[in-house]
């Protein structure tokens, strides 16, 4: 009955090609933030690890069945694949129980996934972030444009990044216009 | 309802209200609705302001104590010509009025010292057809009726009005009970 927009606002996502830059707006990824309650890491850990819920290091991504990345002291954003895991905070419930607070994350967010060759000459025109230094699978919070982000390298020619989802199309155009200074 | 289908949700919910002629409104119509209606909000209730001020003194019971009693009592929060809320209407109802505007006596002199009280919320009404304004005026609820200019000092604007009840739609409150 419902059909589902993106969050730049369309049917399906969008995927822009500014020279040797491609920029992927993605929709099929479920999001939840995990926490640790207190006192129940060692449930945490053993739960994650029967259920193939990675639980990375400080500023780490790490992916098995599912992926996650690190936030804080305590706090992981695990992605799924949404198709699966629309309703990601019943999955993780069933795994974690009352050992953790979670809480669905997937629509607070846009996902951009950023492909070249010459990322790290994009990303310092636009973040503090190290690109060239940083190694593969790390996963930090960064500024772009005003706008607090995450940004994971999975590898030396894909970044991912979320930003709020309700400022999209602003965080589209800080990326276009850094890409475009680039061609 | 996930945000993915909020946009799909309103849709079907303007489709579906139509045999009720249902409408959908935000914060700006409920901005409007309520000035119209003479409620006071943010513009009013400004840390300064009491139910005397907003016309709602009769609603504080003098029989019982409340947190805010005593202070409410001292004299300079009583005092007659302190700030009383009052409706405000263009005598030229085509005038638009500026926002921020200060209360001044015909044949006063625009300078700040005469200042009889502030616009606190303006919008031009639509159902009435021109701009209303709710504002603090001195021993206002004296002075309805009474022929003012608001000026803004700062944009040098002036528009003469008329000092009214700040309920502008419905006063007595019929159209609520259907």
């Amino acid at each position: 009955m419902f059909d589902p927009i993106t969050p730049l606002g369309h049917a399906d996502p969008q995927t822009l090609t500014i020279g040797l830059f491609t920029i992927a707006e993605r929709s099929d990824t479920a999001l939840a933030s995990l926490a640790t309650r207190r006192g129940r890491s060692d449930d945490i850990t053993r739960a994650a690890a029967a259920n193939g819920v990675p639980l990375p290091d400080p500023g780490r991504y790490a992916s098995e069945t599912l992926s996650a990345f690190w936030l804080s002291p305590d706090m992981w954003m695990v992605e799924a694949p949404f198709a699966s895991h629309e309703d990601i905070r019943a999955h993780l419930l069933a795994i974690f129980h009352d050992a953790a607070s979670i809480t669905e994350q997937t629509d607070a967010w846009v996902r951009f996934d950023l492909t070249a060759a010459n990322l790290p000459d994009l990303m310092e025109r636009l973040c503090n972030v190290d690109l060239r230094a940083a190694a593969d699978h790390a996963a930090t919070r960064t500024v772009i444009d005003h706008l607090g982000c995450y940004l994971i390298k999975r590898s030396a020619t894909t970044i991912t990044l979320y930003g709020p989802r309700s400022s999209a199309e602003t965080l589209l155009h800080a990326l276009t216009v850094a890409a475009n200074s680039l061609t | 309802m996930p945000t993915r289908y909020g946009d799909a949700l309103i849709r079907a919910l303007v489709q579906a209200g139509q045999e009720f002629d249902a409408v959908v409104y935000g914060t700006e119509a409920l901005g409007v609705m309520r000035i119209e209606k003479g409620h006071v909000a943010g513009n009013e209730l400004n840390g300064q302001s009491t139910a005397l001020n907003m016309g709602l003194a009769k609603m504080v019971s003098r029989k019982k104590d409340a947190i805010g009693m005593a202070l409410s009592a001292r004299e300079g929060l009583t005092k007659d010509d302190g700030l009383r809320l009052v409706g405000v209407k263009p005598v030229d109802l085509a005038m638009p009025m500026q926002a921020g505007s200060n209360f001044l006596k015909t044949g006063m002199a625009a300078t700040a010292e005469h200042d009889d009280g502030w616009l606190t919320s303006l919008v031009f009404s639509p159902h009435l057809g021109h701009y209303i304004a709710l504002g603090y005026l001195k021993n206002g609820s004296a002075r309805l009726g009474e022929r003012m200019r608001v000026v803004n000092l700062l944009n040098k604007t002036e528009v003469e009005v008329d000092i009214i009840s700040p309920h502008f739609i419905d006063p007595d409150g019929s159209r609520l009970r259907v």
